[in-house]
């Protein structure tokens, strides 16, 4: 589908970007110079004109989000997309899962792709359970006797025994992500798409989640994952890709990635560089405001570290939610 | 061609689609799948009233009135409601349509079908009118042999509303102002498409003002036109025109709309899904 190389790219040079040696591990995901652009405005001031035209005019209301992107990734490697707030990961993360199509360059996905991105997206409220488990896993690409094999696995994986058929709508969001998190991963995908925005319920769910991924990955999956844990990436990643600005700035060991991207980070929040230090002064007013507040209500502050993975701190999470 | 394989190899998704559309659509309400058979029925009911009582179309070739609205409304309703879920059916279902990777025309043939199966469900309610005419009246009521044509017009309209939908959809996504033209055109729709008067009728209309002829073949370039006067003939055929050309005006038609609509989609859709 999204496999043709497209006649737009005109370098023919065709540079070997891999040392020989990687040429024979089977490819899982191939970027070629793939490039897109957004438009700055959000106001959609089109003309009708435009839909005769190809898309290069006007390019002063259009930004590249990426541009010139290419890497390779062979099977059962796993890959950590690194990169600050607006620097094209997510972007890069739906041209590679085909939710998006690019306007240069192309990308190529040997097999299927089980998408861990806006997971619960394919529910519908008013369906059962049960329904949507069917219906989800068949549009990513289950047979139905598939989805009833794994049917008692991914219900107890999720925590749901007792509401298969309830209406989604009446599961607690936690719940919610929980059965679709559980259904995505027991996709028979060869490549996993993670985006960073995955929170999956509890601690101990989290924990459990983990302890899942690191099984599909010792089972010979590829991962690709866009995250600003650093500790998720350490923790999952054997790669990374440090993107800015849409485009590659380095490619290699995780921990080496990371740490060039730390070093530009610190680079540019150093305090002679005017937005960051605004920006620090501006969260510590807040964070003072807040603290008084709380303690005006005689309530300590609480820190919420969710989002970090807590693997090592004891197991706290409270009474799992119900509701009915 | 690529693409047409890749739409086919994933039928199965299709269907599940469809079913699940469905499912969504009764599984809320307390009349559940009794609101297919309501919905087109009470409409028909108010045209009758108001076209059928008050209006009083006399002409006896289109009698009984209330069995020609029905072979006119329902297949109307189908292409009706396909228009209307032309403007949101790739914003509706945005999260699932960005959460897979399926040739997204998927989109637009499940609304098409989903329609066309709820049009099929409602088809009894003009099969239990004839049998109350046949059996409680005296009416004369005859079936043609049109009746053998019918899944061919069906499969007409299918290709229409497939090329009005895959037009409409990408344009309702990029121009919203598309969206309301729609809207108000649908209104507008019904009364250019013989669905209240006949062709038959209209004909006569065109002849006793005067009209030039080939103003009656511009309105006959809505395939509607065709598809509804095919329709029409099975049981009114003294109030239809000529049923084979027309049909035939509306399949072309329809085709070249099904290609334009399938070219403006693919050029479409990378923008389009850019704004999801």
């Amino acid at each position: 589908m999204d496999a043709s190389p497209e006649a737009g790219t005109s370098d023919a040079s065709g540079l070997p970007e891999n040392p020989p040696g990687a040429l024979h591990a089977p490819v899982a995901i191939e970027a070629h110079k793939l490039g897109i652009k957004f438009r700055r405005n959000r106001i959609r001031n089109r003309r009708l004109s435009d839909l005769f035209k190809q898309e290069t005019g006007r390019a002063k209301s259009e930004f590249w989000a990426l541009r010139n992107v290419s890497f390779q990734i062979t099977q059962g490697e796993s890959v950590g997309i690194i990169g600050a707030n607006g620097q094209g990961k997510s972007t890069l993360l739906k041209l590679v899962a085909g939710t998006l199509i690019p306007d240069e360059g192309w990308v190529r996905l040997v097999g299927g792709v089980a998408p861990l991105v806006n997971i619960s997206g394919g529910f519908k409220a008013d369906l059962t359970v049960r329904d949507n488990l069917h219906i989800v896993g068949g549009l990513h690409g289950m047979l139905r006797d598939e989805v009833e094999e794994r049917f008692e696995d991914i219900i107890n994986f999720a925590e749901v025994g007792d509401f298969v058929d309830t209406p989604f709508r009446h599961l607690s969001s936690g719940m919610r992500t929980r059965v679709a998190f559980s259904l995505i991963t027991s996709l028979n995908e060869p490549t996993v798409i993670i985006d960073e925005t995955l929170s999956v319920g509890d601690r101990s769910f989290k924990r459990k989640a983990y302890e899942r991924l690191d099984t599909m990955l010792a089972g010979g999956k590829t991962l690709f994952l866009v995250s600003h844990s650093e500790r998720q990436l350490q923790r999952l990643c054997t790669r990374g890709i440090y993107l800015r600005r849409g485009r590659v700035q380095a490619d290699g060991d995780i921990g080496e990635v990371l740490a060039q991207y730390n070093l530009d980070r610190e680079m540019e929040g150093h305090p002679g560089w005017k937005g960051e230090r605004k920006k620090a002064r501006r969260e510590r007013r807040q964070r003072r405001r807040e603290a008084e507040r709380l303690a005006e209500g005689g309530q300590l502050p609480v820190h919420d570290d969710l989002d970090e993975e807590g693997e090592d701190l004891p197991e706290t999470s409270g009474a799992p939610e119900v509701r009915p | 061609m690529a693409r047409t394989r890749a739409i086919w190899v994933n039928r199965r998704i299709l269907r599940i689609l469809i079913v699940r559309d469905l499912k969504v659509r009764y599984s809320d309400s307390v009349l559940g799948f009794a609101w297919t058979l309501l919905d087109p029925l009470l409409l028909t009911l108010v045209y009758w009233f108001v076209f059928g009582v008050i209006v009083a179309r006399g002409a006896p070739e289109e009698q009984p009135y209330i069995l020609w609205l029905l072979t006119g409304i329902l297949p109307f309703q189908w292409t009706a409601h396909v228009l209307g879920d032309s403007g949101r059916l790739l914003g509706n279902d945005a999260k699932l349509v960005t959460s897979s990777s399926l040739p997204r025309e998927i989109w637009v043939l499940r609304s098409v079908s989903s329609r066309f199966i709820e049009f099929l469900f409602t088809l009894p309610i003009t099969v239990v009118f004839v049998l109350f005419f046949v059996v409680f009246t005296d009416q004369k009521i005859t079936v043609t042999w049109w009746l053998l044509i019918i899944p061919l017009a069906f499969a007409v309209q299918f290709l229409f509303n497939v090329g009005l939908a895959l037009t409409l959809s990408p344009l309702c996504m990029l121009y919203p102002d598309v969206h309301r033209i729609v809207r108000v055109f649908t209104t507008l729709y019904r009364y250019l498409s013989p669905v209240i008067y006949g062709l038959g009728a209209l004909t006569l209309v065109f002849e006793k003002n005067g009209w030039p002829d080939w103003l009656l073949w511009v309105y006959a370039l809505n395939p509607l036109a065709g598809i509804l006067n095919t329709y029409h003939a099975v049981l009114f055929p003294d109030n239809t025109s000529d049923v084979v050309a027309l049909l035939a005006l509306a399949t072309a038609l329809s085709a070249l709309g099904f290609v334009i609509g399938w070219r403006l989609f693919r050029r479409l859709e990378p923008r389009v899904l850019k704004e999801l």
